[in-house]
This record gives structure tokens, sequence and C-alpha cells, in this order.
């Protein structure tokens, strides 16, 4: 039992076990830079549903072959990868958006949205959301309009969903 | 085993070579990032900072600028033509209220449309702690034009990108 023991924690630096350790890395750097990248919430755009501080992977295949839907929560690029949005999409093109008294109308019909917790009055008057684009909110309503960063993007910058 | 050693002296000769190629003679795209490291550099606020210093980083932030500079904001419906005069003032105005200030540039992208004009995307992360002891954050994306004026790159306009169009 030693041997082996010994064999894992100190193995014998070999061609082989060097070109085993570079592949495993190379693996791992190309699967949590293209598949599954980290990620670290900060703000309270999302809160309660997601917190400032929490980490998550943002699941880059999610939209690769699919549109995101309605209430999915997505990652929005800026200029790339390395700051993103984290926000609901609520509409999709087409739809009409407005918000009366804090409260949300798809299509000129109320949302229910058990996501979103005393929220304020906002007061959005109907807008469509145009071709390739989506509408996004996030899930924190508790405050003032103005300061909550939401609206239409296009779909391109989507850019996956967080894992959880 | 001579050969092999003078191969290797020679391939660590070849590199030292081309790093100094990189280090001596940068390219424009990293002459423009070493721009917006200076800006970031010179709009930096730490705890205690002198009028003094505060006073000579807004001097500097103007030599990064064209002679007239373009800031456009949709999002605001805000577009001014600012002489870069009077940058050092907006920007001495502007740091005032924090007590401690950072601000970074990421995942840069540059394009060259034209010879001596730069087009450069970036997301801007700002930083701020005020003297309450309250912290205020933002970025945006922006994306700014460049010209080579006397062999240095300067911002001659900076727009502020509507990811979300409410």
């Amino acid at each position: 039992m030693k041997p082996l023991w010994n064999a894992f924690f100190f193995p014998q630096l070999t061609r082989a076990y060097a070109g085993r350790v570079l592949a495993v890395v190379a693996c791992a750097v190309i699967f949590f830079s293209f598949v599954l990248t980290p990620f670290r919430i900060r703000g309270h755009s999302m809160a309660p549903t997601y917190r400032d501080g929490g980490f998550n992977f943002c699941n880059k295949l999610r939209y690769r072959f699919t549109k995101p839907q309605k209430q999915d929560v997505v990652a929005i690029r800026l200029a790339g990868q390395s700051i993103v949005l984290l926000k609901r999409v609520v509409a999709l093109e087409g739809e009409t958006v407005a918000f009366r008294q804090g409260r949300l109308y798809v299509n000129h019909r109320a949302v229910e949205e058990p996501y979103v917790q005393s929220p304020f009055a906002w007061d959005l008057p109907p807008r469509q959301v145009a071709a390739g684009h989506v509408y996004v909110v996030g899930d924190n309503r508790r405050v003032p309009m103005h300061v909550h960063q939401f609206g239409q993007t296009p779909m391109d910058r989507v850019i996956g969903g967080p894992l959880w | 085993m001579v050969v092999g050693k003078k191969w290797g002296i020679a391939g660590i000769g070849v590199v030292v070579a081309a790093i100094l190629v990189f280090v001596l003679w940068p390219s424009d795209a990293d002459r423009i990032k070493t721009q917006f490291e200076y800006l970031a550099e010179n709009i930096a606020k730490s705890p205690g900072e002198s009028p003094l210093t505060s006073g000579a980083k807004a001097k500097r932030i103007r030599t990064v600028f064209t002679d007239t500079v373009t800031l456009h904001a949709p999002a605001y419906g805000y577009v001014r033509d600012l002489p870069a005069s009077d940058l050092p003032a907006l920007a001495l105005s502007a740091r005032a209220p924090y007590r401690e200030l950072s601000l970074d540039f990421y995942d840069a992208t540059i394009a060259f449309p034209q010879k001596d004009q730069a087009d450069a995307r970036v997301t801007a992360r700002l930083r701020g702690r005020l003297p309450s002891g309250e912290n205020v954050e933002d970025f945006q994306e922006l994306n700014c034009r460049l010209h080579k004026v006397e062999g240095a790159w300067r911002f001659a306009s900076i727009e502020v990108v509507e990811v979300l169009q409410p």
C-alpha cells in the first residue's frame, strides 16, 4: 500500500508524467475559459436571488444552440468578458414591455414575478423590444427606476447564464 | 554537446532580442494601452492626497487629450465639445467629492480605421469611497477615438455605449 501512496504524492518526474500534467492544465484552462467561467457577484442588482459577494460559474454553452427564454438569468458582456452584467430576461423580441406602479406588464398583461420583493413604484411607458434583442431587468426593484440598469440589449451580448 | 550548448545560447539570445524589440519599440496598440493606464493613474486618488498632487494630476490629464474633446453619453442626451484646457478644472471638480478613487480599464479592443487614427473599445470601472465611508462603483463600456498628434496618441472623443436601452 505504501508504494502506491508514495507514487501518488511523490511521482517520478518522467517525461510521460510531465505530459499528463500539461494535458490536465491545458484541459482545465480551456474548460474554465470557454465552458464554465468562474465569476464573483458584485452589487445588489439581482438581490435577493444573487447576493453581493456570491460566487458562481458562467455556463457559456447555455445559449450556444438555444435562445434565452423569459425568466432566464443571463450574463451580458460589456466590451469584453472581464465584467458582465447579471440580469433576468423579462421579454423577448417583438413583445411590449411596461411598468405600472412597480408591476411588470408584457404585451399589456401583468406578469407574476415571485423573485421580486417589495418593488418600488416604477412607471415606464410601453415599448417594443427590437428584433434580435431581449429585455432584461434585475430582480432588485427596491430602488428607484433611475438607479437601476435595465433595458433591451442585442442577443449577441448574452454570453451565457449562471450555473445555479 | 558543445553544438547543443551553442544552439541553447542562440535561442536565449533570440528570445532576449525579441523581448527588447517589444519593450523598446512598442506597437501602436501598446502605446494606446499605455495612454489608458496613464489616464487611470492620474484620475486615481489616494486618501489624504494633497491639493498640490491633485493639481499636478489634473494638469497631466490634459496631456492625453487632443485640443478639443467630444464627450458623448447618449443615455443622458449629452454631447459636448470641450476645449482640452477645460479638462483640468473638470477633473478636479469630479474628483473632489471622493476620498479615494480608482479607475481601471478592461478588455481593450483597438482598431485603426485610418492612418494616425484609432478606435478603442474598453470597459471602464470606476470605484470610489466618499468621506462618509460609502462605496461607489460604476462600470461603462466606452468607445474612444484617438488621434496620433506629434507621435503621441491622444483621446479625441469618448462615447459611453448604451449596453441596456430602457
